[in-house]
């Protein structure tokens, strides 16, 4: 049974990862936090499910890339028309507009495709594996798999390409950076989409797990910014380390203590992690202080 | 103003006529519902619009007084007037807790946990079904009952709460004016000046927490008395956003400006509910477009609707300049400003700095440093970038704590005291970079500083009688309306400076206060270094141009990578090997022949 626990806390803890990773390249680049974060991961499990999937009849790669290509362009324009302005607004003005998008995606999937929540037994199923004498659920080994696959390949783009450089430049100075001729708003843009389609594939990953709802992602979206206070505001393998951390906790906590309270677990953690280690497990030297 | 006034009148006049005039109880419903929004908000507005602290989790306070409320009469059958004033108490409880949380995290940090705090209660509520009734609510509460007011329960309750929104307002509208409101506003603008310049920013910040979480719980029980249901859904986190998009689409701490926020955010949905399914996402669409075309557009209206009883910035073009300041038609300046000497070494030592030492990791930014301050001299800081001075100061006035030594005022240990008590025993500082309270205005800033006498209370009338003669003597008095964030670097500088000496201060520290200044601005400066200690001051100056150190100070003291290596008079210092091998290098006998010899000849 705690085999079982473990692994689905992990998987759980790998999307939290995924929305993690979203906050941070965002607020490194930008400075601002993205709260419309969760009815991204909403709405691409809805374009997934009910478009591609559904009315398309796309295979699931096909469906997932399309799904994945539409979110970029979405959190592309979002982030030239809207969230770039928000720059020069105060922080509560900022979250709050974003609050306000989320609340809008969240009312148009619920417009463009019902009130019905959405069933989707995904390609894998519910089966379920031994491996190395741990049960696991073929969707969580696929989760787990994605992320892990995700993680290297993107800390390999950011160490070594000159995208990663860049967009570490735009990071580091921005104003600089624009001197030196790199195209900022583009990279911004690029960031914000970027994050879009990691929210896609939390979206993605998770509607074989839950029903899709327009409701699904607003908790997922709040606890992958708790992931990432605990792992460190701004910090990419803080991001990773505190999405698994919360997930196996709240699992844990959830088998422990109360499963009623499963969700209460999650925001007690933030409270003991910001009263006791407010810089995160891993920080980042150029954390939000303000 | 007096049309203003007269204008604002008729609008409250004309706010209790509804259910006069036979409006249906569903639009009544709403209207009560706005109220009641509304107060929460005023609420929300002190501690997020004016005190800077993100709170998203109003609606949670709401629902406590609610369910507090609620439970009392129900479960134990208490009388509403005896179980509302235990529900504000207890939300007072939750938000001193909440202000004592405020002071470890800030930001965006102290977003995600009124948000968690937000999310816990309705999980809470949610889940202990016995107590709470679970989804299902808490039915049957006993409602209010007036039937001298109206013959529905909406009729009766609209003037009621109409008068207590009036009410919160009138008082909201008190404390923004008042010492605790400056301070607030202080807090927002700029923290660390707020400390420095006397402000208690705990005991502020906790009070900002306490005052919102007892409107917000007050607005819950309104909410119980009037409906007498309440379920978990009426206090989500969303609930919370509507209430800071009132206080954010109202200006952030304009009290007008979220009224009427509280009122769009009510009713917009309302009249667009036409719109049936879409009107949702029309509602969150309009707010990403309101914030970005007009982040603060009702604000502006509702300043406008109650400048009667603001203190509100004027914007002129030609406020009045500081070139005044050399003219001698102002009466209250002493005359013979140059002629308090220099004190003697036999002059009683006003603050005694003992091995002070602070470390910055493995930089040792003070090492060890001794020196005394002998009442009424100006004493000069020098020394190379990054050996120290700004960080001297800052632990003198209690910005920054020293890791090792002691520093005695007058003879008390003043080593451990924070910045405002500092303030207090007669300390006050300027800083390297001008920190203002930007949305404040000149005279708000100045009066902020001013200390009532050792056993006084504080006097409003007497505050602002010192500001203004503060701000006289610097030559800009008639800047006094401007906001202080439209200010050129100079004026911003005399009003620092006005700010700083506003009540006499024992010692003045002075960080760099000749940087980014023009010339004759400067010389004004050593001036005015000359008055304040024929007033009683003693000056403790970090100063970067030599000519200006050997002009304006009495003594000096030569820090480098921490260590203090030299102390004198400005000649003695001019000589010494070690400081001009250190600072001065090659050319220190070229400025010494050009500025040192007569300090008086070089400000003349």
């Amino acid at each position: 049974m705690l085999d079982q626990i473990v692994t689905s806390g992990l998987a759980m803890g790998a999307i939290y990862a995924l929305i993690a990773l979203g906050y941070a390249f965002v607020w490194n680049t930008m400075a601002i936090v993205n709260f419309a974060a969760g009815e991204f991961v909403t709405f691409a499990a809805y374009i997934f499910v009910a478009t591609f999937v559904t009315a398309l009849g796309f295979p699931f790669l096909l469906a997932l890339v399309c799904a994945a290509l539409a979110m970029a362009l979405l959190g592309a324009l979002f982030s030239r028309v809207v969230f770039a302005r928000l720059q020069k607004q105060r922080p509560l003005v900022a979250i709050i507009a974003t609050v306000g998008f989320g609340l809008f995606l969240k009312e148009m999937a619920h417009i463009l495709y019902g009130p019905e929540p959405l069933m989707y037994p995904g390609p894998l199923g519910a089966k379920m594996i031994t491996l190395l004498g741990v049960k696991i659920g073929l969707q969580q080994l696929l989760i787990l798999a994605v992320v892990l696959v995700l993680m290297v390949l993107q800390h390999w783009v950011l160490q070594r390409s000159m995208i990663g450089k860049v967009m570490r430049a735009v990071a580091a100075d921005r104003d600089t950076a624009a001197l030196m001729g790199i195209p900022v708003q583009k990279v911004l843009a690029g960031t914000f989409a970027y994050s879009s389609v990691l929210a896609a594939l939390a979206g993605i990953l998770l509607a074989p797990l839950f029903f899709v709802t327009t409701e699904m992602g607003t908790l997922v979206g709040l606890k992958g910014f708790v992931a990432m206070i605990i792992g460190g505001f701004g910090s990419i393998p803080g991001a990773i380390l505190g999405g698994l951390l919360l997930g196996l906790c709240e699992n844990l906590g959830a088998y422990w203590i109360s499963s009623t309270y499963k969700d209460v677990i999650a925001f007690g953690l933030l409270l003991v992690f910001l009263a006791v280690r407010p810089q995160g497990l891993l920080p980042e030297r150029s954390a939000d202080r303000a | 103003m007096l049309p203003r006034k007269l204008l604002l009148a008729a609008l409250v006049a004309a706010l209790f006529l509804p259910p006069l005039l036979g409006v249906n109880t569903y639009w009544l419903h709403v209207f009560n519902l706005t109220f009641i929004a509304a107060i929460a908000a005023l609420g929300l507005n002190i501690v997020t619009g004016l005190t800077g602290q993100i709170v998203l989790g109003q609606a949670a306070l709401m629902g406590l007084g609610a369910y507090a409320a609620g439970l009392l009469m129900v479960k134990l059958h208490w009388p509403w007037w005896a179980a509302l004033p235990a529900a504000l108490a207890l939300a007072a409880a939750v938000g001193l807790g909440l202000g004592l949380l405020a002071l470890r995290i800030k930001g965006h940090y102290l977003a995600i946990t009124t948000l968690a705090v937000n999310e816990i209660f309705r999980l809470v509520v949610l889940n202990e079904e016995p107590l709470t009734g679970g989804p299902m609510g808490l039915r049957d509460i006993p409602t209010l009952s007036l039937p001298w007011l109206g013959s529905t329960l909406d009729g009766q309750a609209y003037p009621l709460l109409l008068a207590t929104l009036l009410l919160c307002g009138a008082g909201a509208l008190a404390l923004y004016r008042s010492r605790w409101g400056r301070q607030m506003r202080a807090v927002r603008d700029d923290e660390l000046a707020a400390e420095a310049m006397g402000v208690h920013s705990p005991r502020i910040k906790i009070a900002a927490f306490v005052l919102s979480s007892v409107l917000g719980a007050l607005a819950g029980c309104l909410y119980v008395l009037c409906t007498g249901f309440i379920s978990p859904n009426n206090f989500v986190i969303f609930e919370s956003i509507k209430l800071v998009l009132m206080t954010v689409i109202g200006g952030l701490g304009s009290i007008g400006g979220t009224l009427l926020g509280a009122a769009v955010v009510t009713l917009l949905p309302e009249l667009l509910r036409d719109l049936k399914m879409v009107y949702m996402a029309v509602f969150g669409l309009s707010v990403v477009v309101v914030l970005l075309v007009a982040p603060r557009g009702l604000g502006v209206l509702g300043d406008w609707l109650l400048a009667p009883w603001l203190p509100l910035p004027e914007h002129e073009k030609n406020g009045g300049g500081v070139q005044t300041i050399l003219g001698d038609d102002q009466g209250d300046r002493p005359a013979a400003v140059r002629s308090a000497a220099a004190p003697g070494p036999e002059a009683p030592v006003l603050m005694r700095v003992d091995g002070v030492s602070k470390h910055f990791g493995g930089v040792y930014a003070l090492e060890n440093v001794s020196f005394d301050v002998r009442e009424g001299e100006i004493l000069g800081v020098i020394g190379p970038n990054g050996s120290g001075k700004s960080t001297l100061v800052n632990v003198l006035s209690g910005v920054l704590r020293p890791d090792g030594g002691r520093s005695t005022l007058q003879g008390r240990d003043v080593t451990a005291l924070p910045a405002w008590d500092l303030h207090a025993a007669g300390v006050a500082r300027i800083f390297q970079n001008v920190r203002l309270w930007e949305s404040m205005t000149v005279l708000e800033n100045v009066m902020l500083a001013w200390q009532p006498p050792a056993d006084g209370r504080h006097d409003e009338a007497q505050a602002l009688a010192a500001a203004r003669a503060a701000l006289q003597s610097m030559g800009i008095g008639l800047l006094e309306k401007r906001r202080a964030g439209d200010l050129s670097f100079g004026q911003s500088r005399l009003v620092e400076l006005a700010r700083a000496t506003v009540t006499r201060p024992k010692l003045l520290l002075l960080d760099e206060p000749a940087a980014g200044l023009r010339g004759g601005l400067v010389m004004e400066l050593a001036e005015i270094l000359q008055r304040l200690r024929a007033q009683g001051t003693t000056v403790l100056v970090i100063e970067h141009r030599i000519k200006l150190v050997m002009s304006m100070c009495d003594r000096v003291v030569v820090l480098n990578l921490g260590e203090k290596i030299a102390e004198g008079s400005p000649e003695a210092i001019a000589r010494d090997p070690q400081v001009v091998e250190a600072y001065l290098g090659e050319r220190a006998g070229y400025d010494l022949d050009a500025g040192a010899p007569e300090p008086a000849a070089a400000t003349a």
